[in-house]
């Protein structure tokens, strides 16, 4: 039966995300307090020039300042490493722009608690008209390829690549404490988890387009993602216990 | 080969490896990283001085000059030595970004106190 005292953990990772990320914390308070949850939130400062990290200090915000810029991935594994130290059942990366709905993280950390998946994706793609932004053609072709490849390398099928919307349990917080891709992160750390013999689910949810900020991938470096993304997940090596 | 070739490779390589015993000496340059520089600069020191020791890879590989072999030689050098840079950069990428994180989680942890 579903567990209810699970200590969770969202990790906001932000840069350059002082229009958003009040907003952000704001909504997940609204929540929490609407919905009798306890969901505790982290932002990870990854080195802002703006006012991020002034805007949650003066708002009593849960925040780690990186020292210097380390990038999403840097950013991220940031938070697994505080969730770790912490001892957080559920750590639930949440993005700081308002693309991801805070309504949702029931649904994406349910098959947690019934223990039916070690790490779940919120999937914009898994049913039709899951979601109302499901961005521009060519980055959805783009999510399909590695998704191709993936299935291709692993077996495994799934469908969001890039959502950046996901809940881990204790033991993949764990395994991304220790290593996660700087670059590219993912894609990467999904087939990562496939390769250490744990469950990955997808569900459906509602993404927003992005209210403010940008994309960590942009312009002409696709094509260089892509080339990346791929012989990283050809070349990963299926670790047996 | 040219003379003036040979006299040039035998200056550059003893000029190499004064450089890097200089380095060595001033602790700059560590031995591990050293002595694939002087193997570099003894390889390029012998071809000088016996270019005969290599005048038989010249036709064997298809080259069709000696000095093009010489500048063959030095390419690999580069690219090896380039190679393992690219390693040594990326191992310290990881160091520093775990140096970030740590510090970064430390700070967080003494603002509470």
């Amino acid at each position: 039966m579903k567990k209810t005292s699970n200590k969770i953990l969202l990790i906001i990772p932000a840069y350059n995300e002082e229009k958003n990320i009040l907003k952000t914390y704001s909504k997940i308070k609204e929540f929490n307090k609407n919905n009798n949850t306890s969901y505790d939130a982290i932002v990870i400062n990854d080195g802002s020039t703006d006012n991020t990290s002034k805007i949650c200090h003066e708002n009593k915000i849960p925040i780690i300042d990186l020292i210097r810029n380390l990038g999403i991935g840097g950013a991220v594994q940031t938070g697994y490493k505080y969730a770790l130290e912490k001892d957080y059942d559920i750590a639930i990366q949440f993005d700081g722009d308002g693309q991801h709905d805070v309504n949702y993280i029931k649904d994406i950390i349910k098959p947690i608690q019934e223990e039916k998946a070690n790490i779940v994706i919120g999937s914009r793609f898994i049913k039709k008209n899951a979601s109302t932004f499901k961005s521009t053609p060519a980055r959805r072709m783009g999510i399909n390829i590695i998704s191709k490849v993936i299935w291709w390398k692993t077996r495994v099928k799934i469908y969001d690549t890039t959502s950046g919307f996901r809940a881990s349990d204790k033991k993949v917080i764990k395994l991304f404490a220790l290593t996660y891709p700087i670059e590219y992160p993912e894609p990467i750390s999904s087939v990562e988890v496939i390769n250490h013999n744990l469950k990955i689910k997808e569900v459906p949810v509602n993404m927003k387009e992005r209210e403010g900020g940008k994309s960590s991938i942009t312009s002409w470096k696709k094509v260089y993602y892509m080339i990346n993304v791929i012989l990283s997940i050809l070349l990963m090596k299926r670790r047996v216990k | 080969m040219n003379l003036h070739l040979r006299i040039f490779l035998i200056i550059f390589s003893l000029f190499l490896a004064l450089l890097v015993f200089k380095l060595i000496n001033s602790r700059k340059l560590p031995i591990k990283y050293s002595l694939f520089w002087l193997f570099a600069s003894s390889l390029i020191f012998l071809v000088g001085l016996i270019p005969d020791f290599i005048n038989i890879f010249t036709s064997f590989i298809g080259f069709q000059t000696t000095s093009n072999l010489v500048i063959g030689i030095i390419l690999g050098i580069v690219l090896i030595i380039t190679l393992l840079l690219t390693l040594i950069i990326s191992e310290q990428k990881k160091r520093i970004t775990l140096l970030i994180q740590e510090v970064s989680l430390l700070k967080k942890e003494k603002k509470k106190e």
